[in-house]
């Protein structure tokens, strides 16, 4: 017996079953598979839910990608045939590709968590999975676990495993992020993109395809972009407002990664000697300043690419830069240094 | 086992913008958007390259 089909009769084929199920008999099938209790698999899913909704989507792409009992296809490839398996793959790549940035600058542990366990897991499970042989029009009999003489298919197994090493890259890129290593998120990503290029480099040479190199290099374009327009992503996400009433509210830097930074000045105590030193600095999105008036107000604001609107005027293109005074002469000096790589600096009073 | 040229192709750029990449963090190199369309367009290129010279070969 070859080990192909030793394989296929340790683990029974990976179906979603009719009975003992469940939803749809996703964790029933993989605990069956992996030959481990299914609840232990609902559970799994179900932290992994609750850690960013990762399990639900994971759950979902289940239900497409893992046929039922006694059927021989996936629902994915009764809707549109052999394309959409390709392109379900290419957008998985490219979810991992993201989620390796993009939990690099989420909040929290569980994000974290979250996406490493479903790219660790996705990579290991394509990479190690044993290899089925897809039954085609015109067989007489499906190979079983006696009769199995597999011919290999290298060109569809190579992609399968660069696929699934791919993915295994980006979940430790993913960890290895989290876990500091004095690495920013653009050195991390950087890092990916090049273990990435060289499993694909790898690949060629057992005839993986070339489409695999296309979501991390998506990816790449967006992040090259991100870097040429000088995004720092630093800071939480969302809409974050601050009214400091004193100089000894004001932290060194105002920040936010993605979304909208506005701070209220007007309520501030500008010193009367030297210049009170404000500084915003948004990633993505809109930097918002409301500046008091009797005050004169020193502007420096920059986007990356976007706009810059000041009382002075406005300012939109690539890089950026708008140095303003607007107020009064011999009034309290306040000195405003506002950036943002992709949006708007707004600063109204 | 055949060597896919147009895979090897797509290997090399995203090595080559990796690295360019990480040398912009690093602040050896400045990833601009003048130079961002040309390098995409060059990427593109030469895996296009490569799979016609692939396509040929057979």
């Amino acid at each position: 017996m070859s080990a192909t089909a030793e394989a296929h009769a340790a683990a029974p084929r990976l179906e979603r079953p009719r009975h003992g199920r469940a939803i749809a008999g996703v964790c029933a099938g993989l605990g069956r598979h992996l030959n481990i209790d299914p609840v232990l698999v609902r559970i799994g899913f179900v932290i992994l839910t609750a850690l960013g909704g990762a399990g639900f989507l994971a759950y979902v792409a289940a239900v497409l990608l893992i046929p039922q009992e006694g059927e021989r296809y996936p629902v994915a490839h009764a809707l549109t045939g052999r394309r959409a398996g390709m392109a379900l793959g290419i957008v998985l790549l490219v979810v991992g590709a993201a989620a390796t940035s993009g939990a690099l600058i989420g909040d929290g542990l569980g994000h974290v968590v979250g996406w490493s366990v479903v790219l660790l897991g996705l990579g290991g499970y394509l990479v190690l999975r044993p290899f089925d042989r897809v039954p085609r029009g015109g067989d007489t009999a499906f190979v079983t676990a006696e009769t199995a003489v597999v011919e290999p298919e290298p060109r569809g197994h190579a992609t399968r495993v660069v696929a699934g090493a791919m993915l295994l890259l980006a979940g430790v890129s993913t960890v290895i992020g989290a876990a500091g290593a004095g690495l920013d998120a653009q050195e991390v990503t950087g890092i990916a993109i090049i273990l990435a290029g060289a499993t694909v480099a790898a690949g060629a040479f057992f005839g993986a395809s070339a489409w695999l190199a296309f979501p991390p290099l998506l990816i790449a374009a967006v992040v090259a972009a991100l870097a040429a327009a000088g995004v720092v992503l630093r800071g939480p996400i969302g809409e974050h407002s601050w009214t400091p009433a004193t100089a000894s509210d004001l932290p060194k830097t105002y920040q936010v990664a993605i979304g909208r930074g506005r701070v209220d000045l007007r309520q501030l105590q500008i010193a009367p000697v030297g210049a009170t030193h404000v500084t915003l600095r948004v990633g993505i999105g809109d930097a918002v300043v409301r500046v008091p008036r009797g005050v004169s107000v020193e502007i420096h604001a920059h986007a990356g690419a976007g706009r810059v609107v000041t009382p002075a005027g406005k300012s939109n293109g690539t890089d950026v830069d708008r140095t303003d005074h607007v107020g009064p002469a011999g009034a309290p000096v306040l000195d405003l240094d506002a950036r943002v790589g992709l949006g708007q600096v707004k600063v109204t009073r | 086992m055949r060597l896919r040229l147009s895979t090897l192709a797509g290997g090399i750029a995203l090595i080559l913008f990796g690295t360019w990449i990480l040398l912009d963090a690093e602040g050896t190199v400045h990833v601009s958007f003048a130079a961002l369309g040309p390098a995409l367009a060059a990427a593109a290129g030469l895996v296009l390259l490569a799979s016609g010279l692939e396509g040929r070969g057979r």
